[in-house]
């Protein structure tokens, strides 16, 4: 029992911190400043446990950071609009009706994806804007790296789905 | 010998069905070809969910004088598990629907650099439409009726629910392309 409320409780404070500092202003860097605060509020925690014992802390860290993690990956879809949960959510909100072609065609044109993604790579520095294209800022970010290794093994080759 | 605390056991269980799934799902995947991406989910997830149900089966029998194994079985290992395959599910799908990884990769293959025009022809948002719009079709998500786009599967509208909510608590804005 004592696991399930530690991790929870410290999941609260990292959350409510997390609450506090984007009220106060967003990041540049919204999901490096999470993995930040979800880090060192962990940090805290270990420092002010640290006498409960190897199980105690290696336990209670595992539920925690899986918490973290699954939020880390939902904030990634809150951050930018997924285009199919975007449509869901506007069909829904239409009704039983639905959306005619022509409202549908309103729908894409209102939310430029491609662009916010490309907007999106350069403010991250993953990628530097140049007169003509684009340039590759430096090596392959960490995240990027182990889903395109994970994709070459899974799919054994490159394949995409826009 | 040294012993080992036996609930030791009770927390690799998680893991350990999490890395079933893993495997499960990556060898469905790489070997039912031109199969469902979310069949081969579907596939690992069940895997993991039998395993970690055996496993908490065992544990309780094998390790009665743990205190709180109930809480462990029924809660903390069911809820490690589910927010892992959660994560996991997310990672897979991001790997092929992304338009940021993807943007990256034309980027890459293209020996670090790619002009508009390039980027333009390889994806832009008449793709991502279009795309989707099959994709969604195909899977029964949407239909096409006379001139009318409805919802026809419902299994989206919660996830849509849970993200929109949050992003009104968050953020305070439902979509990134709100005026601020």
């Amino acid at each position: 029992m004592k696991i399930l409320l530690a991790a929870f409780l410290l999941f609260v404070a990292a959350f409510g911190v997390h609450l506090i500092l984007w009220r106060i202003a967003l990041p540049r860097r919204q999901t490096a400043a999470l993995v930040a605060i979800f880090g060192g509020a962990w940090l805290v925690f270990l420092a002010i446990c640290f006498t409960n014992g190897p199980l105690f802390l290696a336990y209670s860290s595992l539920l925690y950071w899986s918490a973290a993690l699954a939020y880390l990956v939902t904030y990634s879809a809150m951050e930018g609009d997924s285009p199919t949960l975007s449509l869901v959510r506007h069909l829904e909100l239409a009704g039983d009706d639905g959306i005619s072609h022509r409202e549908m065609e309103a729908f894409f044109e209102k939310r430029p994806f491609v662009g916010a993604r490309i907007a999106a790579l350069v403010k991250d520095e993953i990628l530097i804007r140049e007169e003509s294209g684009y340039r590759l800022a430096g090596g392959t970010p960490f995240l990027f790296r182990i889903v395109l290794v994970y994709r070459r093994v899974v799919f054994g080759r490159t394949q995409f789905g826009a | 010998m040294p012993t080992i605390a036996p609930q030791w056991f009770h927390m690799a269980s998680a893991p350990a069905a999490l890395a079933v799934m893993v495997i499960v799902q990556a060898l469905v995947m790489r070997f039912q070809r031109g199969g469902g991406l979310y069949k081969s989910l579907g596939a690992g997830f069940v895997a993991g969910l039998a395993l970690l149900a055996a496993l908490q089966a065992w544990l309780l029998a094998a390790f009665p004088s743990i205190a709180d194994r109930w809480v462990l079985a029924l809660a903390v290992n069911p809820a490690i598990f589910l927010l892992l395959a959660y994560v996991f599910f997310n990672f897979v799908n991001v790997g092929f629907v992304s338009i940021r990884i993807r943007i990256f990769e034309e980027c890459r293959i293209r020996g670090g650099f790619v002009s508009i025009e390039e980027l333009g022809a390889a994806y832009d948002d008449d793709l991502v439409k279009t795309a989707r719009l099959e994709r969604l079709s195909q899977q029964g998500h949407i239909v096409l009726s006379g001139d009318r786009w409805r919802l026809s599967r419902r299994r989206y509208i919660p996830v849509a629910r849970v993200v929109f909510g949050l992003k009104k608590i968050v953020l305070r804005r439902e979509s990134e392309f709100d005026c601020p």
